[in-house]
């Protein structure tokens, strides 16, 4: 392939863009994945939606033109494409989209070092739109602005349901560990 | 909502620094002023302090804070995922070629991406060759502008990998070579079977088991029919995939010389298809291919035309053969041998010559003067009549198209007088006794007393 002379402009272009995408993808790997994570709930079905996008996002670099960071834009394409998922298997399953997402299941990482099973029960009980926040800061590390911007919600609305989040979790973790000192992790 | 909830809501966007001036200030007034508030935010902070454990790795990631930790991690993810990994490891590669000098230094430099092992690019690499056989392959042959574009952006993107062994790849993808299969075959088909039985998707291990058995074909039959079975028995697949599956055992079967078994599936699946479905082309393909042979009866090669015309899969040259087959005039039989030989080939000149010889008036006899004339299968001019009847080399094909001219001016043109004309001529001068029996006939049907008294003087 290489021997067939130089490119022509136009694929050395579309080539250029989808070199710069690799690189997005690349470094927002890990965004993306929590992203998807936090909708979905599972790793396996997370690096599943993350290749729905990145198949979504290869068909659609030619719209990418005038888009502000090409990080914002992979990041609402793996929302949409989590939430396609997620919709998908509550019609497979056909029941409410309580009990369509499991628990969060998580086999792998109960060797992980800072695992809490406790903080975990808590969020698990939240409504769905306020633990999805939760996971989007905590597990995502988006700022408020960015959760706002991929829920399609203002930033003040994002902002009340977190803070209704933290009072609920902060009733179920029970006020002794909760206030006060930061945890540390051992 | 009281006015300690309107500030309380606005504390997460506090402690993110991100409230419009205006806002801070309120809050930082309020705050200052209500010991309770300023307790939910402390709360808070301790809070959101715990829910750092919700901080947790993501999976397939080789870096030193995961790796090795347990071997189950490694084994699980050697199961799950494979094509999302292989997908993955592509665009990391090409990160990282790019990264390692092939672009520009004024590019951003992203963060780095892993390195890829050599085991990783295989794995890729057969992944990307099962691809091809459903996906690449598909997306470049597709219809759509949109899917010939994605087919080479991935063919592009996995170029700039700059492997040889990859590179190769995707130009046996662009050559649209058979081989990908073979090479795949061995590396690709159980690695893909075994993702697939692990994939949470049902639907997604369903295609993958599909790619894994079309990898698997040529190389070993018998375990790719095994995997599609279970496709049908294990996966509970959506209607489109299961007529996928039994696309690819009819292929099987064909190319194993299983004819009737490929005739059985294929007219199901094709009974089962509606126009414009993607597998309406292909399965109409293989039919008519299926039946074009010199034993097959007549009448299924023509209901397998009818199929693809049903399907909006019938081409142009299946149009003219079937314009062939349906032509059960006495003269046609043996020009019927003669275009079933040539037009594999299509145009053997002397086979159309000497088809358009043996059926002077019949459809197949037009379509083979069409053909001489240069018209392709559509009726030929009446220009190209002309020019065919004065000055081809061969007296036979002047005859036939003189014949062919008489015709029209008698059919077309209602021109009866001149079509006599050239009717007596070729009746009497015509080299070739079809042609010459042919223009009888027709006198003879037009009542010509002059042909009449002729023939009765000849005998």
């Amino acid at each position: 392939m290489s021997d067939s002379g130089p490119p022509a402009p136009a694929r050395r272009l579309e080539s250029d863009a989808a070199a710069d995408l690799a690189a997005a993808f690349v470094a927002a790997r890990d965004r993306l994945h929590r992203i998807a994570r936090a909708v979905l709930g599972s790793d396996d079905e997370a690096q599943d939606a993350v290749s729905d996008a990145l198949l979504r996002a290869l068909r659609g670099i030619g719209t990418l033109a005038g888009r502000d960071t090409m990080t914002g834009w992979l990041s609402s394409i793996t929302h949409r494409a989590a939430l396609d998922r997620l919709n998908a298997r509550r019609r497979e399953s056909d029941l409410p989209a309580e009990a369509a997402r499991p628990a969060f299941h998580d086999d792998s990482h109960t060797d992980t070092l800072h695992r809490d099973g406790e903080v975990d029960a808590a969020v698990e009980s939240l409504p769905p739109r306020q633990r999805e926040i939760v996971r989007l800061r905590h597990d995502g590390g988006l700022r408020l602005r960015e959760i706002a911007a991929l829920l399609d919600i203002s930033m003040g609305t994002a902002s009340a349901q977190l803070a209704r989040a933290y009072r609920s979790l902060r009733r179920r973790l029970g006020a002794s560990k909760a206030e006060g000192t930061p945890h540390e992790p051992a | 909502m009281s006015p300690h909830d309107r500030i309380l809501d606005r504390l997460p966007l506090l402690l993110d620094n991100d409230l419009p001036p205006v806002e801070m200030q309120e809050v930082i007034e309020h705050l200052s002023r209500c010991d309770a508030c300023r307790t939910e935010l402390d709360a808070m902070r301790g809070v959101a302090a715990r829910l750092v454990t919700l901080r947790r790795p993501v999976p397939g990631r080789s870096s030193s804070e995961f790796a090795g930790r347990t071997g189950r991690r490694e084994r699980r993810n050697a199961r799950i995922g494979r094509a999302a990994a292989a997908a993955f490891l592509l665009l990391a590669g090409a990160a990282a070629g790019y990264l390692a000098g092939a672009r520009p230094a004024s590019r951003p430099a992203p963060a780095p991406a892993p390195p890829a092992s050599g085991r990783d690019l295989r794995i890729a690499a057969a992944s990307l060759a099962a691809a091809t056989v459903n996906d690449v392959e598909r997306l470049i042959s597709s219809p759509e502008d949109d899917d010939r574009a994605l087919a080479a952006r991935l063919a592009d993107l996995l170029s700039a990998l700059g492997h040889d062994e990859i590179a190769r790849e995707i130009a046996r993808i662009r050559d649209g070579r058979d081989d990908i299969r073979q090479g795949a075959a061995s590396a690709g088909a159980d690695l893909l079977a075994d993702a697939a039985r692990h994939l949470v998707d049902r639907e997604a291990g369903a295609r993958l088991l599909l790619e894994a058995a079309t990898v698997l074909a040529d190389a070993d039959p018998d375990r790719a029919i095994d995997w599609l079975d279970l496709i049908a028995a294990d996966f509970d697949p959506s209607r489109p995939l299961l007529r996928q599956a039994r696309f690819a055992r009819a292929r099987i079967a064909l190319a194993r010389g299983r004819e009737p078994e490929a005739d059985e599936t294929l007219s199901r699946l094709a009974a089962d298809l509606a126009p414009g479905d993607p597998l309406a082309h292909p399965v109409a393909r293989r039919l008519i291919e299926v039946r074009d042979r010199p034993g097959c009866d007549p009448d299924l090669r023509l209901a397998a035309y009818d199929m693809a015309e049903r399907l909006g899969a019938l081409r142009p040259v299946d149009a003219l053969r079937r314009r062939i087959l349906a032509d059960r005039s006495p003269h046609a039989a043996a020009a019927h041998r003669i275009f079933d030989d040539a037009l594999p080939g299509w145009p053997d000149l002397d086979a159309l010559a000497l088809a358009a010889r043996l059926a002077p008036g019949t459809e197949t006899g037009r379509i083979a003067l069409g053909l001489l004339a240069g018209a392709g299968d559509a009726p030929p001019a009446p220009e190209d009549i002309e020019r065919l009847a004065r000055t081809h080399d061969d007296r036979d094909i002047r005859d036939l198209a003189a014949f062919e001219a008489a015709e029209r001016l008698l059919f077309e043109r209602k021109e009866i007088a001149a079509a006599r004309l050239r009717l007596r001529t070729l009746a009497f001068d015509a080299t070739n006794i079809s042609v010459a029996l042919a223009a009888r006939d027709r006198l003879a049907a037009l009542g010509d007393p002059w042909t009449d008294a002729l023939l009765n003087t000849e005998r």
